[in-house]
């Protein structure tokens, strides 16, 4: 912490060096977060670059005596501006050609235990398959297995009621067990 | 924030992506510290400072006007305000006594007393001092030389004692009664005229025929001499006018510029020091909207044979083979995400009404304070460049940036600073204030109301 405190000490002097160390440590950290809720890479960099443009706008509301380390402060800030940016979107949006995310995924039958699977399988993995998800089940998916958000939160934050939050969980889950499934059976017909 | 009702799939999920990192590109490090150096926290900001420093001249310049530019008046209005009483009673006891007890010592005494009076208020109405001729007020040594010009102007009203006896005190009395405005300023202007020639003061000071010529020639020179070429404040009622004022707005969004360009027309309505302003105008702004476009990339195209038919060559006799095709564009299947960024320029309709109280109102210079709403419509929304796609094909079209609202409301507050340039033409400045009662923006939680620093310039006629 007292190396946060510090990096944020000079960070607020704005030296462009202390400005650097901020990006480099917590870049990687926050642009996979921004990743797991917008995929497009393009999207995500602009989401990352204004995120860590509001994170150092807001740096010196930060007090590390309020409990809670820096980086999740950064990340709380990083998951809101990425939800701002889903809602605006969304709000605004003139045309939506729907594809596959109206159609619900089948409740898997447990063929395979995916939970094993899982085990072995490797986190670039893993976030390319929930990437793969529809972008509202991504968003409650990550929100509340991810960022830890309880139902409440959830349909707060994004305008709709607690049922739906469970229900897109559901659903996301399903879907992203399926995913898994597929990929243990491609990796044994492989082998 | 969530109870125990994570399933082992949830830990398992949140334990794999727990130290997940992707780095990003590295020309994003390189924008950010531009970027985070161009965003320094308001203080920092040179044009925070640049406004600071345009108020500060403002003030000083208005304190100037104020308190500076009439340093000679005010001292004059002084005199005016203190002697004429003074005088005046010295003058009355002094007639008194003089006609009802001349002989008496102890009346003497106190004529004598009068009348350092009298000439120690009309000196003290002049600090100007020429070559030591001139009664002081301050110190010693002037307290002396005043008693000898005392002595002189005793002798001098004796001697005038003898036109004065001839006029009853009544009469004596009502004519200085409605000289007593004048006397103030013929005091002054007596005394400075005399000193800037050199002269003493003339013996027969407060009562001959020959004081009053001179007093009436000094009343239209003082006159003359400072109202500089006789200007006035003008009293018009009315005004028309145009401005022009630039405004420099905060708490825009993204790229929106700044700064908005207001002019229009105006009509003031003035009655005593208060005013009325209102009118119409045209406020223009600028700024940028953001679109997310998601489009499938086009690939190419290829011909498809629809159908062929036949049909028969009469000149070549034979039969010939008509092929009718279609044309297919290919896309590609992955959606691909763009971003663009398109000029708009916003076009409203203004219209004040400003509320206003001149406190500062001399020869040509005018200081007041104003204040009012201004209710500000949305006339029209001008795209400076769509959006082409070319042979791709658009999937969805975002709108990322907020559209502006089609009615605002604003109050101002500033100062104004005018200057006539003759009696009917005034040249306005108003440095103000504004704020936006609700954001010109469509609804938002992310985005702060804003406000702005503008300067009015008006060229009004009165009538």
């Amino acid at each position: 912490m007292a190396t946060d405190e510090g990096l944020i000490r000079n960070c607020l002097k704005g030296k462009p060096e202390a400005l650097g160390k901020l990006y480099d440590q917590y870049s990687p950290v926050l642009f996979s977060l921004c990743l797991r809720y917008v995929p497009q890479r393009a999207e995500a960099e602009d989401l990352l670059q204004e995120a860590f443009i509001r994170i150092f706008e807001n740096l010196k509301k930060f007090n590390p005596r309020d409990g809670g380390s820096f980086e999740g402060w950064m990340k709380r800030i990083a998951v809101n501006h990425a939800l701002n940016h889903i809602r605006t979107r969304n709000r605004h949006r003139i045309f939506v050609e729907s594809d596959q995310q109206n159609n619900l995924p089948e409740v898997v039958e447990e063929e395979y235990n995916p939970d094993d699977f899982l085990a072995n399988l490797t986190s670039e993995t893993i976030h390319r398959l929930i990437s793969e998800l529809p972008e509202g089940y991504r968003t409650v998916f990550n929100l509340y297995v991810i960022e830890e958000f309880t139902h409440r939160e959830i349909a707060e934050l994004m305008g709709c009621s607690e049922n739906t939050s469970k229900t897109q969980l559901l659903k996301a889950r399903n879907l992203l067990k399926k995913k898994i499934s597929e990929l243990q059976l491609n990796s044994r017909y492989e082998r | 924030m969530k109870g125990n009702n994570t399933n082992n799939f949830d830990q398992l999920i949140r334990a794999k992506l727990e130290g997940h990192t992707v780095v990003p590109p590295p020309a994003l490090r390189a924008s950010f510290i531009n970027n985070a150096r161009q965003t320094k926290e308001w203080y920092r900001k040179p044009i925070y400072w640049s406004m600071a420093a345009l108020f500060l001249v403002f003030s000083v310049s208005a304190y100037l006007l104020i308190d500076l530019s009439p340093s000679i008046a005010p001292e004059k209005n002084k005199t005016i305000e203190n002697k004429p009483s003074d005088n005046l009673a010295s003058k009355q006891s002094l007639t008194k006594e003089i006609t009802s007890q001349r002989n008496d010592s102890s009346i003497e005494s106190k004529e004598e007393e009068n009348h350092s009076d009298i000439v120690n208020n009309l000196a003290s109405s002049s600090n100007r001092t020429p070559q030591g001729q001139v009664i002081g007020t301050e110190g010693t040594n002037d307290y002396s030389k005043s008693k000898d010009r005392v002595n002189e102007v005793l002798e001098s009203e004796e001697q005038a004692s003898a036109t004065l006896q001839e006029k009853s005190e009544n009469a004596v009395a009502q004519e200085d009664l409605a000289n007593q405005k004048m006397n103030s300023f013929e005091d002054f202007g007596l005394i400075s005229s005399l000193n800037r020639r050199n002269q003493p003061l003339p013996l027969s000071y407060s009562s001959s025929l020959e004081y009053r010529k001179v007093k009436q020639a000094n009343i239209s020179r003082f006159k003359e001499e400072e109202t500089p070429k006789g200007f006035t404040f003008p009293r018009n009622k009315y005004y028309v006018g145009v401005n022009y004022s630039p405004e420099w707005m905060f708490n825009t969004v993204g790229d929106d510029k700044k700064l908005v360009h207001n002019a229009g027309l105006e009509f003031h309505y003035t009655w005593n020091d208060f005013i009325i302003r209102t009118g119409v105008g045209i406020s223009i702004a600028s700024g940028t909207s953001e679109i997310a476009v998601d489009y499938r990339e086009y690939l190419g195209h290829y011909t498809k044979l629809d159908s062929t038919s036949y049909v028969w060559n009469s000149t070549q006799e034979k039969v010939e083979a008509v092929y009718h095709v279609s044309d297919f564009k290919v896309f590609d299947t992955t959606l691909l995400y763009a971003k663009q960024i398109i000029e708009k320029e916003y076009t409203y309709l203004r219209i004040p009404l400003i509320f206003g109280y001149d406190f500062y109102k001399r020869s040509r210079i005018l200081i007041g304070v104003r204040t009012g709403p201004i209710l500000s419509v949305l006339l029209k929304t001008t795209e400076k460049g769509n959006y082409d796609p070319g042979n791709n094909k658009v999937i969805s079209i975002n709108n990322l940036s907020p559209d502006r609202v089609n009615t605002n409301w604003q109050f101002t507050g500033g100062l104004v600073f005018g200057y006539h340039l003759n009696k009917s033409l005034r040249l306005e400045a108003e440095p103000s204030i504004k704020y936006y009662f609700n954001s010109v923006y469509e609804k938002n939680a992310t985005i702060r109301k804003p406000w702005s620093l503008e300067t009015r310039v008006a060229l009004v006629y009165g009538f």
